[in-house]
């Protein structure tokens, strides 16, 4: 399996007096098993790239195409959303269902699933909770279950951590490492907060300023797992400076097409 | 060099609630309302006093007429309300999920919305005929609106990111309908019917008002005509009490239909629900009102034992009643307070209203004064007997709570203590004495004395640490077990010597082998080892033994037409 990625392009109209460009002239591809991690500065065009290929945005010009064999059970994408959206609702446990609702999974399938990936996110426990009555983190674990229970073969997540502090991100980044490693998931995850993206990352795609195009897109050749040490590491070190300068001095700036 | 001090400068905006005040504040208005309308100032004519108004709408509750004025404006209210209601979430979401059915209804509903309903009533009469068909449509029309703007207003509200995640899980138009934006409209949905239930009862009022024979409208319209001020006055506190209950009604529908919305912000719906409700709660949390059930279906089986020597007076009920609340509340109260150090402590009690500063030490004592003032004033007004009788009583309920700090019997005074409740409404009833009531009072002691103990076994730990005295705590779990099984038995021993003593008949015996099987369910519902269900199921077992107890005297005593 893999994602292509071909010349995308989006333009936004704006209201009344023309139309801002977001994105120029996308390619890249994602293979099997991989984890690309996608950094731009905020605001850059990310998200919309991210809606593009979750089909929930209609570019302006370009396509992306998933190749290899196809199984209707299961979807091409499933999205963790920054705002997480999880239905308030539904409880956790109803949260996670949902998707295999729309599959029409019979019910007793339904709650192995569920159970399977509550437990595979450390939710055990928490069924019954509705998103409000449960921590920002467990919130963030709830709706990873619930992505994963869709068993997509690409899973997107667009800045899932960046409501986080500190110390609850660097556990999760390394929560996410071992379930990436267990599931053998593909995986396109968004993020501005170039440590992350290095840390996760098989290879990391550099965007720059809006409208984004992709600046370069780098390998991160650091064995897994993944240790948190290996953020001290001077290799480490080396891919946050590289990254760092490729998206400040990116070549594009803001272009109101009129 | 120079020091200031930084000085809290942003006190004014600390709101804060004083359930205390909020209390006083309707009571206060009704007495002063009372005193002027007493005093002659104000012809009773314009002003009858709350006293009068309430002895009046009391006549009218005897006779069955006020029964009769609500039945038809509830009935007009409720096909109004359901048929309004019905078509207005049909529009609005039709307004709401359909851009076509939007751009074609809009207008109507723009021009004919600023329309007030009730100037259509006359147009409605002519169509419909003056019955009841244009009153229902007319309260249709007023509830239609609110709800159906609400309701697409709420489908239009819904955040675009859940649409999108239902869409990114493969959801279908009709799912994305149904699973995301249906439980999105349901807060706006309730909104809407809480504006349009005021409107309702604003409409069939006036539409009683122009047209009808019956209904509260028509009641006040037909009392100021003939100068019945008092009718008047009952019929609008009738509809303040209607609204209040619609109101609440439609909050608790709210709080079980949204369960996701309401657990977080407590604070919101006690605002909503109105500060004097909340503080009547609050107030009720900490006197433990709920418990009142316990005691008094006791204390009323003595005063209807007590019905053939006594006769029937409502004023003495009613003073009965009176009394028993306030004693309690007094001892509540005082409880509260003597016991606020302990009850911080205590993980279990730390939620209580005199823990969390919802009510300040201050206003418990004043709350006991006042209680306790009133209860010797009920007492007065049953005769000289009583009034002699509440201060050694008041006396023997305050004491209760020292009791525990040094003897593990406390759970006996308990019982004694409220146990004394049956005799006093067989002395308040009858003005004599009888030892035959004693029956009554050695069975309530020993019931209370028995499911204290039980409750005292959740706290073994803490009274140890904190040197209190209890029977688990004293002995073990094991032993405290057996004695409230015992004392249970003495209870069902002293039912049976009560219906002996007074020759209660089947009825009666059939409630008492009832209460003796709810008794055994309790002891078997709580073990030693497994106090988890302490709570609401334990509560309404011992609710439900009182009030079989009260039902079997009662049936028997009264209604049971084979009685001799």
């Amino acid at each position: 399996m893999r994602v292509i990625i071909e010349n995308l392009s989006k333009f936004f109209t704006q209201n009344g007096s023309g139309s801002i460009e977001v994105l120029r002239d996308i390619n890249f591809t994602i293979e099997q098993g991989e984890f690309v991690c996608v950094v731009g500065p905020s605001g850059c065009g990310k998200t919309t790239l991210l809606n593009i290929i979750a089909g929930l945005v209609a570019p302006t010009s370009g396509k992306v195409s998933f190749e290899g064999t196809f199984d209707n059970a299961r979807s091409l994408t499933a999205v963790v959303f920054q705002e997480l959206a999880l239905f308030p609702w539904r409880t956790v446990e109803a949260n996670v269902e949902f998707g295999l609702e729309e599959k029409r999974i019979n019910k007793a399938q339904r709650k192995k699933i569920v159970q399977e990936f509550i437990s595979l996110v450390g939710l055990s426990g928490f069924e019954k909770n509705y998103p409000h009555q449960i921590s920002g983190g467990m919130k963030q674990r709830a709706a990873i279950a619930r992505a994963l229970a869709m068993d997509p073969m690409l899973l997107l997540m667009d800045e899932p951590f960046s409501a986080l502090d500190a110390e609850t991100r660097a556990m999760m980044q390394w929560e996410l490492a071992n379930i990436f490693e267990k599931t053998k998931k593909t995986v396109m995850y968004i993020t501005h907060y170039i440590p992350e993206a290095v840390f996760l990352g098989d290879r990391v795609v550099v965007l720059g300023k809006t409208p984004a195009q992709v600046e370069k897109i780098i390998n991160i050749d650091l064995p897994r797992p993944r240790k948190e040490e290996i953020k001290l590491s001077p290799e480490f070190m080396e891919y946050l400076k590289e990254i760092w300068g490729l998206m400040r001095s990116g070549t594009s700036s803001i272009n109101l097409a009129l | 060099m120079e020091k200031k001090e930084v000085k809290f400068r942003a006190f004014f905006v600390n709101y804060r609630n004083y359930p205390f005040a909020s209390l006083l504040s309707i009571a206060g208005c009704l007495l002063l309302w009372e005193l002027i309308s007493g005093s002659g100032l104000v012809s009773p004519l314009f002003l009858p006093a709350p006293s009068v108004i309430l002895k009046s709408g009391w006549e009218m509750v005897r006779t069955g007429e006020i029964i009769r004025h609500i039945g038809a404006s509830m009935w007009r209210v409720g096909w109004g309300f359901a048929i309004g209601a019905s078509a207005g979430i049909l529009v609005g979401f039709i307004l709401g999920l359909s851009s076509m059915g939007d751009s074609i209804l809009n207008p109507l509903l723009a021009v004919t919305y600023p329309i007030p309903k009730i100037a259509i009533l006359p147009l409605l009469i002519l169509w419909l005929g003056i019955g009841e068909a244009s009153k229902t449509t007319v309260i249709a029309l007023g509830v239609f609106f609110p709800i159906a703007i609400n309701v697409r207003a709420g489908i239009r509200d819904v955040d675009p990111v859940l649409i999108r995640a239902a869409i990114s899980m493969g959801a279908t138009r009709f799912s994305v309908a149904r699973k995301a934006i249906l439980p999105c409209t349901l807060p706006m949905l309730f909104a809407g019917l809480k504006v349009s239930m005021g409107i309702a009862l604003l409409l069939v009022v006036t539409a009683e008002m122009v047209a009808a024979e019956s209904g509260i409208g028509f009641l006040i319209l037909s009392s100021a005509d003939l100068m019945q001020t008092d009718r008047l006055l009952f019929g609008i506190m009738i509809l303040s009490v209607l609204g209040l209950l619609f109101n609440w009604g439609l909050n608790s529908m709210e709080k079980i239909l949204i369960p996701w919305k309401h657990t977080g912000d407590k604070e919101t719906a006690q605002m909503n629900q109105g500060r004097f409700i909340a503080a009547i709660k609050t107030y009720g949390r900490l006197i433990k009102l709920s418990h009142t059930i316990f005691a008094l279906p006791f204390a009323l089986g003595a005063v209807v034992l007590g019905y053939h020597i006594w006769g029937f007076s409502w004023t003495k009920l009613i003073w009965i009643i009176c009394a028993m609340t306030f004693a309690r509340s007094a001892a509540m109260g005082f409880n509260r307070w003597a016991d606020i150090h302990y009850d911080r402590m205590n993980p279990r009690t730390s939620n209580r209203p005199s823990v969390t500063g919802q009510i300040s030490p201050r206003a418990l004592i004043v709350l006991v004064i006042i209680s306790s003032a009133l209860f010797v004033l009920s007492s007065f007004m049953l005769g000289k007997l009583c009034f002699a009788l509440s201060f050694p009583v008041l006396g023997v309920l305050l004491f209760y709570s020292y009791t525990k700090r040094f003897t593990s019997l406390s759970h006996f005074y308990l019982g004694f203590a409220i146990g004394l409740a049956p005799a006093g409404g067989w002395i308040a009833a009858t003005g004599i004495w009888d030892y035959r009531i004693l029956w009554l009072s050695v069975a309530l002691m020993t019931f209370i004395a028995g499911f204290d103990i039980l409750y005292a076994l959740q706290d073994i730990e803490f009274d140890k640490k904190a040197g209190l005295y209890s029977l688990p705590a004293r002995y073990n779990a094991k032993t405290a077990f057996w004695v409230s099984s015992l004392l249970h038995a003495v209870m069902v021993l002293s039912l049976l010597g009560l219906g002996q003593a007074f020759r209660l008949t089947g009825f009666y015996w059939a409630t008492v082998a009832l209460i003796g099987i709810l008794l055994f369910v309790e002891h078997w519902l709580v073990r030693p080892h497994d106090l988890s269900r302490i709570n609401m199921a334990f509560f309404h077992v011992n609710s439900a033994i009182s009030l079989l107890l009260f039902l079997g005297i009662f049936v028997d005593r009264i209604a049971t037409p084979w009685s001799g």
